[in-house]
């Protein structure tokens, strides 16, 4: 009786996580674009960031500096339109160097995070 | 029993399926530390270790395998309180093996000093076990305490040269633990009738340790994409390192010690880690440590991140 009971509070336990929906939890980074640490070989027109969770739109942000920790974006950070776990950033045409991306992600249960990376775009800084 | 088996299975598997990246638990700027199996982690949580097992190596006094779980809330952003029990399995070098549950084990922790910008934390715990509660088989009859301080650095502030070093990070404690008598004297009458008397020493002890991980969740977010996907990309290949040295009683000089190499893999709500437990001072046969630790502020955020003066948010470092 006492191996059941120990084996059915497990079993419990151990399957609250597979049901997503009980609750929201923090938002990282999936994936981006550019690609974190990459060159690319044209000015992108934006940078986007995929999400593993829904953001906030009203405090999440995006800015991308250049090497003279200038921000170079259009100051448009948003969270993407239909999918609420994409955040993005639009660029002006950028010479080549590298750039260092921003974010900060607050998640629908308000835990925030934070975060920045580098890309480059290929050529001779100017 | 097979049955239950394949329940437990099915639903690890969904734990694994379930993943992604790991979360703002042992969060210090952009640096998550998962919670380590054998050295404490320096931050205070609403989170449960399920499930820890040790099954430790052998010693001269024999095999010790413990199956327990610890929990622990936070009173304010920067204090918690913990609870723990194990179950204890004994092998004795000479004498029959024995099992039973052993005494609770209460404590705090109170962080001292965060820098976001230089991944570093410092803390400051306290830890308790009740002697004379579980049965005398397995269980001590006197009580400990320990003192001691934690720490966390993460080497994301590494030049440029040496970004691939950046994902490495370190975390550590040092404690002294005070038992509450030096010896415990046991009389009994032996098979002549005569009266004998056995006493057993305890020292005051330092046990200290740390821990070296390469997160690769930081590697693909703040270094280089370098295209790996999950389970791959939420993986934490560890070495732990700790020891135990008596610094009173006769057994002054007898420390012990132990490298723990392994894996820690961190899901949405869920955290594994196994690890081999390997002697390097006395002992001989290497030991595991193992561990289910839940995310209960990410699980269920509304019950577990509130406290008698009103909700104090998720674990995250303050702003």
């Amino acid at each position: 009786m006492e191996k059941k009971a120990l084996s059915s509070f497990l079993a419990l336990i151990l399957s609250l996580p597979v049901f997503p929906t009980l609750a929201q939890a923090h938002a990282f980074p999936v994936r981006s674009d550019p690609r974190v640490g990459w060159t690319v070989a044209v000015s992108p027109p934006k940078v986007t960031i995929w999400f593993d969770g829904e953001l906030e739109p009203a405090f999440s942000t995006i800015t991308v500096y250049n090497a003279a920790k200038q921000q170079v974006d259009k100051n448009n950070s948003r969270v993407g339109g239909s999918d609420n776990s994409v955040l993005e950033v639009d660029l002006p045409p950028l010479s080549a160097g590298s750039y260092r991306v921003y974010w900060k992600a607050l998640s629908k249960d308000t835990h925030v995070t934070e975060g920045d990376f580098m890309f480059a775009i290929a050529g001779k800084a100017k | 029993m097979q049955r239950t088996v394949s329940v437990v299975i099915a639903t690890l598997l969904g734990v694994l399926f379930n993943a992604d990246h790991g979360h703002a638990h042992g969060v210090v700027g952009k640096r998550f530390f998962p919670a380590t199996l054998v050295v404490d982690d320096p931050f205070v949580s609403d989170e449960i270790d399920l499930l820890k097992v040790n099954k430790g190596s052998t010693n001269q006094n024999g095999t010790e395998t413990s199956v327990g779980f610890e929990f622990s809330k936070r009173l304010t952003p920067d204090f918690d309180l913990s609870a723990g029990w194990r179950y204890l399995f004994q092998q004795p070098t000479n004498g029959p093996s024995t099992s039973g549950a052993g005494n609770p084990e209460f404590g705090f922790k109170y962080v001292l000093f965060r820098s976001p910008e230089h991944e570093t934390i410092l803390t400051t715990g306290f830890g308790a076990e009740i002697g004379g509660i579980g049965p005398a088989r397995v269980a001590e009859k006197i009580s400990t305490f320990s003192p001691g301080f934690l720490f966390g650095k993460g080497l994301g502030d590494l030049p440029e040269s040496l970004k691939y070093l950046r994902p490495f990070s370190i975390n550590g404690q040092l404690q002294v633990t005070i038992p509450s008598d030096r010896r415990t004297v046991t009389t009994s009458v032996n098979e002549n009738g005569d009266i004998e008397q056995d006493t057993e020493h305890h020292p005051t002890t330092i046990p200290f340790g740390f821990a070296i991980m390469y997160s690769v969740p930081y590697l693909q977010s703040f270094v280089k994409d370098v295209g790996l996907n999950a389970p791959i990309a939420n993986l934490f290949p560890i070495v732990e390192f700790n020891w135990e040295t008596p610094v009173s009683g006769p057994g002054k000089k007898l420390t012990t010690g132990f490298v723990n190499p392994g894996l820690i893999w961190v899901g949405k709500y869920v955290e594994l880690g196994l690890e081999a437990q390997v002697p390097k001072v006395s002992g001989k046969n290497a030991g595991i440590n193992a561990l289910i630790h839940v995310f209960i502020d990410d699980l269920l955020p509304n019950i577990f991140t509130w406290t008698p003066w009103g909700v104090i948010g998720p674990t995250s470092a303050p702003k």
